[in-house]
């Protein structure tokens, strides 16, 4: 068996500062795999690493065997590592169903020719991702904002539409980069919920989160980021006890003596 | 009234309107007003699904609607091509001009982008008015014939007011097709925020290109309708005032919006017309209306439809305020 994304040695320095220094990991195919590690040790840049928003300074990123190091955004994203953002990145003037829509823009081939004429092509085309985002929008009980202003939706909402335009997009990984951040409680034990479903239906899911009881919950395997630096990886249970990631958290005992 | 029946309703309206305007307006000034003011509205209308859909920001607009009105003009001098056949190729000019606007500069946001344009607009300019033995320079291009339709010659007013309604009626049925595909929701995504468009797959670079060849081809239109309607053409038409005047009714009208450009080209076409004794202060005049508008409706004329429906959107919802939490540094 092969992980079905991978990064090797990847590094991203800013100047003077390591963001991300030598991290190899691995995802395995349908397992939810959580990312941890206190502010700035280079979780958010990992993600933009592997989905190219950030070039790598060194390293490799491989995905399904494949290398995608470097690649542009758009290619990473066809290929079916689709990614969801830290503050959220709905496009606010359109509407909730656009917004879903728009997440099928690689499984579409309307051409300016198809839409002035409304060719079988455009037809087909509006007919699948009409039907479909509808489908996606009640899996995620948004189906009744269809045709609300993304914007005027309530926060936790609007976590929720990320993630359905991020499924819209057929992804075979889905990164998300703390959905649960200004979720209240309920919000987040339905996200727990909805991601073990997404799971349940053999999605790969890798997850930043702060919330560390989300993260226990779902998560299948930890790896743990620190400066930079992947400094530990396992279960949970493992994970919890680890004296490094202790550490990295709270601080040594000796510096609070 | 549903959203659907209410544009339908509005849309009939519209056209039962502009198709009775010159059975009343008998005035040959009038009626020649009202034919600029519909040449405007194609400019504008061009210019905002460039500004209004894909968020680019052009203020060089003039310099598609020149490259558009000089090719058909010598075109049709030159070689006694039909008006029907130079129409698309003014058309496809403009367009492919674009391209090469495009191509090396599109990769720039904001108002690097919006800079590009304005020197594209002025070489343009310069070049038509320096290529003499082209274009003929300042002295312009006179006796440009006017179309021809089954042996009928297009000459009064009320052919062209005509002509260019129709122009406008196809070009609005066409743009709103583009809109309601997968183009039209890749522009829309990129103006809203061009990284998420990037993450769900969308070749940012490719539908920007296509937008603004698109913006530019109903530009190039518009020009070779001027040219055959003015039947003689000259570098002055063509200046950076003149971009300016078609973003001025496009920022009036509401960026983003169908009815927009229609509504801010009509008031403001009126508008300056109203004050032609004082002409030279249009631009001033402009520049109080954006002011105005920018203050009391930031979202255009036509945006404030689009605002009531947030309102009653927003009603209907219970907001919850919750906050952005801030956390994790992230270095991008």
């Amino acid at each position: 068996m092969f992980p079905i994304l991978e990064t090797r040695d990847l590094c991203r320095h800013f100047g003077g500062l390591r963001a991300l220094e030598n991290v190899s990991m691995q995802i395995w195919e349908r397992e939810i795999c959580g990312i941890i590690g206190p502010n700035g040790a280079g979780k958010t840049t990992l993600f933009n690493v592997i989905t190219g928003f950030l070039r790598a300074t060194r390293g490799d990123v491989f995905f399904q065997k494949r290398s995608i190091t470097n690649l542009p955004p758009e290619r990473i994203a066809r290929l079916g590592v689709i990614r969801t953002f830290q503050n959220i990145r709905i496009f606010k003037h359109m509407t909730v169903l656009d917004n879903v829509k728009v997440g099928f823009h690689t499984q579409t081939s309307t051409r300016l020719w198809d839409a002035l004429a409304h060719t079988a092509v455009f037809r087909r085309d509006e007919d699948k991702v009409t039907e479909e985002s509808f489908r996606i929008l009640k899996e995620v009980g948004l189906a009744q904002e269809a045709n609300n202003l993304a914007m005027n939706l309530p926060y936790g909402m609007q976590r929720k539409l990320e993630i359905a335009r991020a499924l819209a997009a057929n992804p075979l990984v889905l990164l998300l980069d703390e959905p649960a951040a200004g979720m209240n409680p309920k919000e987040t034990e339905d996200l727990v919920s909805f991601i073990r479903q997404l799971n349940g239906w053999g999605l790969t899911i890798v997850v930043i989160e702060h919330d560390m009881k989300l993260i226990m919950n779902v998560c299948h395997r930890i790896i743990v980021l620190n400066h930079g630096k992947k400094i530990c990886e396992g279960t949970p249970k493992e994970v919890q006890k680890d004296q490094q990631v202790v550490e990295a958290y709270l601080g040594r005992s000796s510096d609070l003596t | 009234m549903k959203p659907a029946r209410k544009s339908i309703v509005l849309i009939g309206l519209g056209a039962v309107i502009s198709l009775a305007i010159p059975l009343f307006l008998k005035n040959e000034y009038l009626l020649r007003v009202a034919t600029i003011a519909l040449l405007y509205v194609l400019l504008a209308s061009s210019l905002n699904i460039i500004n209004g859909y894909s968020g680019q920001f052009n203020i060089g607009h003039a310099g598609f609607y020149c490259i558009g009105a000089y090719t058909s003009a010598i075109l049709a001098k030159k070689f006694g091509l039909s008006f029907w056949v130079l129409l698309p190729i003014g058309g496809f000019a403009a367009a492919t001009s674009s391209f090469l606007l495009g191509i090396p500069t599109l990769r720039l946001k904001g108002i690097y982008f919006a800079m590009t344009t304005l020197g594209f607009s002025e070489i343009v300019r310069l070049t038509v008015l320096n290529w003499q033995s082209l274009t003929r320079g300042p002295m312009g291009i006179p006796g440009i014939p006017s179309p021809e339709l089954l042996g009928m010659q297009f000459r009064s007013n009320a052919h062209f007011y005509y002509l260019i309604l129709g122009i406008n009626a196809l070009m609005l049925f066409l743009t709103s097709r583009v809109l309601g595909s997968r183009i039209g929701r890749a522009w829309s995504a990129i103006r809203e925020d061009e990284a998420a468009a990037q993450a769900m797959g969308i070749e940012v670079f490719r539908f920007k290109l296509l937008n603004l060849a698109y913006g530019a081809f109903w530009a190039g239109i518009a020009g070779c309708f001027y040219a055959s309607f003015a039947s003689f053409i000259s570098p002055d038409s063509f200046t950076l005032d003149e971009g300016f005047s078609m973003l001025a009714m496009v920022l009036l009208g509401g960026q983003g919006t169908l009815l927009g450009p229609i509504l801010g080209a009509t008031f403001l076409t009126i508008l300056s017309e109203t004050f032609r004794t004082i002409a030279q202060y249009r631009l001033i005049i402009y520049g109080v209306a954006i002011l105005l508008t920018i203050h009391l409706r930031p979202q255009g004329i036509a945006g404030s439809v689009f605002l009531r429906q947030i309102e009653t959107a927003r009603e209907s919802f219970q907001v919850s305020f919750t906050k952005e939490s801030e956390v994790d540094v992230s270095y991008s």
